[in-house]
């Protein structure tokens, strides 16, 4: 009798458990699968996207990774590699310079219109050196969230705080950064609309 | 000492009993594993939550353009309520109580008009995606925003329709900049206009120095939400058609509908 208890009780534990488990996991929503091209396994850090190590050799099968676009010649030394990103009209970049990557930029949208948060950056990362205003492509209130001194910047919607890009180069000052990679910045950039006939 | 008989009286009903527990055990471990599979599946596919609306879920194909509804009911998707009579002296106020829209500095003529449209619209997800915002008057014809949910409208509007146009293209840039990506589909928005082009001529000129992309965003809001209206903005390469008629701009159309429900 009691041995026939003990072995309800053992059996009742293995029963809740198992619901407990079976519950835990189906709360959990898929999500959805997105494009990730084979990470480098330290720019996985700072997001999957990003391909290569800046400051480093690039693999030689760059031109067969996923999304490939074309590469071309920007001057004697320098190339840059174009692949396709989930903007139709904004393209992954990576620069090299003698073989060696000089700058990457990843657009960070992700698969159904999610971004990776600026807050997480800020709260693993600190605070950027610099937070410049004003983009040519994405709109005058886009930010520029810049970390010269780490090598990286993130672009972003500074009202949701979705990041929609970040950018990776040899570590500098936030002048060099702006100097060398800052074109598509437009501080001060004011819209003003004389909508109407 | 003989050997055990497992076959005694008391022996055969233990093992019974023991047969028994494993028999339900395996059961419900086979019941459970089915479940398991099949209802991860079905929740993950039939529910999303927003983020910014906890209200907000999204309908039918979960991986396609689905109108994200407000919480208003299905049943009056698609209608347009008509603007009650209001003193004009209250009107501001009402504005500001009904839509969570501050107007400052606008002549009652022009409240009215707001009045009118925010009715209008207000089975939409408009309001929601645009309450608390404040809209100044400026001077003349000139309109622009200056923070996330802080717009200039020009006061010298002295024609409704135009007036109605010009409210809702700057409450469409509250929208695109003011709103995560997954209730603005701003991004969305990006590869339409990369493959359609822009609805209006203002909207592909960016004659005033903006991204293209984002005047057209607000274009798109505006005639959707004012549809059969001649192209109205700018002086800017101006196509004098209305924009969405003759079936043009289809994922233009649908995208908006998808953000803001059935108008």
């Amino acid at each position: 009798m009691i041995r026939q208890k003990i072995i309800l009780m053992i059996v009742a534990t293995i029963v809740v458990l198992l619901v407990l488990i079976v519950l835990g996991s189906t709360i959990l929503i898929q999500k959805p699968s997105v494009p990730v091209p084979t990470p480098s396994p330290t720019t996985t850090k700072l997001h999957p996207f990003l391909m290569i190590e800046v400051g480093r050799s690039i693999p030689s099968d760059l031109t067969s990774r996923p999304n490939f676009k074309n590469k071309i010649s920007l001057d004697k030394d320098t190339l840059q590699y174009s692949f396709n990103s989930l903007i139709q009209d904004r393209a992954n970049l990576i620069i090299t310079r003698d073989d060696k990557a000089i700058f990457e930029r990843a657009i960070t949208l992700e698969g159904d219109s999610k971004h990776p948060q600026l807050s997480d950056y800020k709260q693993r990362l600190g605070e950027p050196d610099a937070e410049l205003e004003g983009s040519k492509f994405y709109g005058q209130f886009e930010k520029t969230y810049v970390y010269a001194s780490k090598g990286f910047a993130l672009v972003g919607n500074p009202f949701t705080g979705e990041i929609d890009e970040i950018q990776t180069f040899i570590p500098t000052t936030t002048e060099g950064y702006l100097s060398q990679w800052g074109e598509d910045i437009v501080s001060g950039q004011q819209l003003k609309e004389e909508l109407g006939k | 000492m003989g050997l055990p008989n497992f076959w005694t009286a008391s022996s055969v009903n233990h093992n019974l009993f023991t047969m028994k527990i494993i028999y339900l055990v395996l059961n419900l471990i086979i019941i459970l594993t089915l479940f398991a599979t099949l209802a991860k599946t079905n929740l993950s596919n039939a529910q999303q939550v927003f983020k910014g609306s906890p209200f907000c879920t999204k309908v039918g194909d979960p991986t396609g353009p689905s109108p994200c509804l407000s919480q208003t009911e299905t049943s009056s998707l698609g209608s347009r309520p008509q603007a009650p009579e209001i003193d004009s002296a209250n009107l501001r106020q009402a504005i500001i109580d009904g839509f969570g829209i501050t107007m400052n500095g606008f002549s009652p003529q022009q409240l009215q008009w707001a009045w009118e449209k925010f009715w209008d619209v207000s089975k939409t997800n408009f309001i929601n995606l645009t309450k608390g915002t404040t809209i100044e008057a400026a001077s003349g014809t000139i309109s622009e925003q200056i923070g996330c949910r802080s717009v200039r409208v020009g006061s010298a509007f002295s024609e409704p329709t135009l007036f109605k146009i010009v409210l809702t293209h700057e409450l469409g840039h509250v929208i695109y900049w003011c709103n995560d990506d997954l209730l603005s589909r701003r991004s969305d928005h990006h590869n339409i206009f990369f493959q359609e082009g822009s609805v209006t001529g203002y909207g592909a000129s960016g004659c005033l120095g903006t991204p293209p992309h984002t005047e057209d965003y607000a274009e798109m809001i505006a005639y959707y939400l004012n549809q059969g209206v001649v192209e109205q903005t700018a002086r800017c390469n101006n196509r004098g058609q209305i924009p969405f008629g003759g079936g043009r701009f289809l994922l233009h159309l649908n995208l908006a509908r998808s953000i803001l429900g059935e108008y």
